[in-house]
């Protein structure tokens, strides 16, 4: 009897997911975050630290429960510079981007970008600042990472918690309508219909990178708020704040908990931020997502 | 050009207009959905449900012409190499032609375009195709018909085969 369960329990657990669980596939987590505490121009952002920890928490136990291994790659500040945690090596701009092509993973893994910290639109495009001056050779354009992850095998998914970080994440098709401040005024069903209508006669480029920001190019991302009802939410940015708690995440006990669903996708993670942000906040900093039609599975548990 | 417009104008002339019966129907219908997408390689399929409603529809003996108002939902796919299909809502605007073979049976063409709102993302996508379907009377006022539609645009492509049920009001 006890021959005939084992095989029949492994057949079901496998079936839950939709993806090989037999511990060959991987989440491949690559976090930025600053505090820039020692700069000399830039606002001082100390919830980041909380930010990427709980974040990296959450993606940790997501994947043990998805029976995939995690490797996570965080880069932090040191000093006057960007290191990366475990080996304090330094890295600049052009090495952070050599650094994530040299990843290795398989066709089945996920990879996962996350980045705390400032971020400006120039030029046209959302800028991250990967050093503590904030300088010109420390903005890295959001663009340049989505090719750098473009590039590696796996699906990828990038995260960007800053200021002005929408640029790469098209909104064609929602209908969005935006203030001349930038503040969202809600959704135009015409608009929406005229972007889809020019959409539908060019070939979408996509490059299977999808991209969740905090908020349009022209917003700006909160942080260190108090939110009523919402415990702890002064320590983190509210963005961060609100996918974690849409997950489930414990932030009285800083503690990393599993959905009740039983699948995190990337249009879960989208509506998550959606739904848990406050009416005060939704208007200044609207959460911008990749539209595609195919939604992206993170991560599958029974 | 002018030629042209000469021609449909002696056309709808010689219409016979007040032969024409005014023939509003609503129909349901149930399919199995296919499509594809681009960055993937992959079949997504689901399922479907769809209401039509032809309030402007016209019939002229055995001719009948057709301006249907479709409204969907399509499931989620089931989960393949990572992707997932989402849930979608249909709205779809057709204009159609039909023939009555005999009394039993029928054959029904449009072209249209459609709009499908994406319900995770929150986005709409629109595409253009074509629904061809044969029906069979049963009785006076109801048919049974076997809906195929083929829709595409640049955002992808699909198609969906089912059955349905139709109902004329009048």
């Amino acid at each position: 009897m006890k021959k005939l369960l084992l095989p029949l329990m492994a057949i079901i657990a496998a079936s839950c997911s939709p993806f090989p669980q037999d511990g060959t596939a991987k989440t491949v987590y690559v976090s930025v975050s600053l505090t820039y505490e020692d700069s000399q121009k830039a606002i001082p952002l100390p919830y980041t630290d909380n930010d990427a920890r709980a974040f990296r928490d959450e993606m940790k136990l997501l994947a043990e429960a998805s029976g995939m291994a995690f490797e996570a790659h965080e880069f932090i500040e040191e000093g006057s510079h960007l290191a990366e945690k475990r080996t304090k090596a330094i890295y600049g701009r052009d090495s952070l981007l050599a650094y994530i092509r040299r990843l290795c993973p398989g066709p089945d893994d996920i990879i996962i970008f996350y980045f705390s910290g400032h971020g400006i639109l120039s030029e046209g495009e959302s800028q991250l600042a990967i050093g503590p001056d904030c300088g010109r050779e420390d903005m890295l354009p959001v663009r340049d990472i989505r090719e750098a992850l473009a590039s590696l095998p796996g699906r990828k998914c990038m995260v960007i918690d800053s200021c002005q970080s929408g640029s790469e994440s098209a909104a064609a098709g929602t209908g969005e309508a935006f203030g001349s401040g930038g503040e969202y005024l809600g959704r135009d069903i015409l608009s929406a219909f005229c972007e889809a209508v020019a959409m539908s006669f060019t070939a979408a480029a996509s490059d299977g990178v999808y991209v969740l920001s905090a908020c349009t190019a022209r917003q700006n991302s909160s942080a260190g708020a108090s939110m009523p009802g919402y415990t702890g939410s002064e320590g983190y940015s509210v963005f961060t704040y609100c996918l974690l708690r849409s997950l489930g995440y414990d932030f009285a006990e800083q503690e990393a908990r599993l959905p009740a669903a039983g699948m995190v996708t990337f249009y879960s993670l989208y509506r998550g931020v959606l739904e848990s942000i406050p009416d005060e906040f939704a208007a200044r900093q609207t959460a911008q997502a990749t539209r595609k039609p195919l939604d992206l599975v993170l991560f599958s548990y029974c | 050009m002018r030629k042209a417009i000469i021609t449909i104008a002696l056309l709808l002339a010689a219409f016979p207009i007040q032969a024409a019966e005014w023939m509003p129907a609503v129909s349901i219908a149930a399919s199995y959905n296919a499509g594809g997408y681009p960055d993937s390689s992959l079949l997504h399929s689901s399922l479907r449900a769809d209401a039509a409603i032809d309030a402007l529809s016209l019939g002229i003996g055995n001719h009948r012409i057709l301006l249907p108002l479709r409204l969907g939902y399509s499931t989620r796919s089931i989960a393949q190499d990572r992707e997932i299909k989402q849930n979608v809502m249909h709205f779809g605007l057709e204009a159609g032609y039909g023939y009555s073979f005999s009394e039993a049976f029928s054959l029904e063409a449009g072209i249209g375009i459609r709009a499908d709102w994406h319900m995770e993302g929150r986005f709409l996508t629109v595409s253009y195709g074509c629904t061809v379907t044969p029906w069979i009377a049963i009785g006076e006022r109801f048919r049974a018909g076997f809906p195929i539609s083929c829709y595409g645009s640049a955002a992808g492509w699909n198609a969906s085969a089912g059955a349905a049920i139709s109902l004329f009001l009048l």
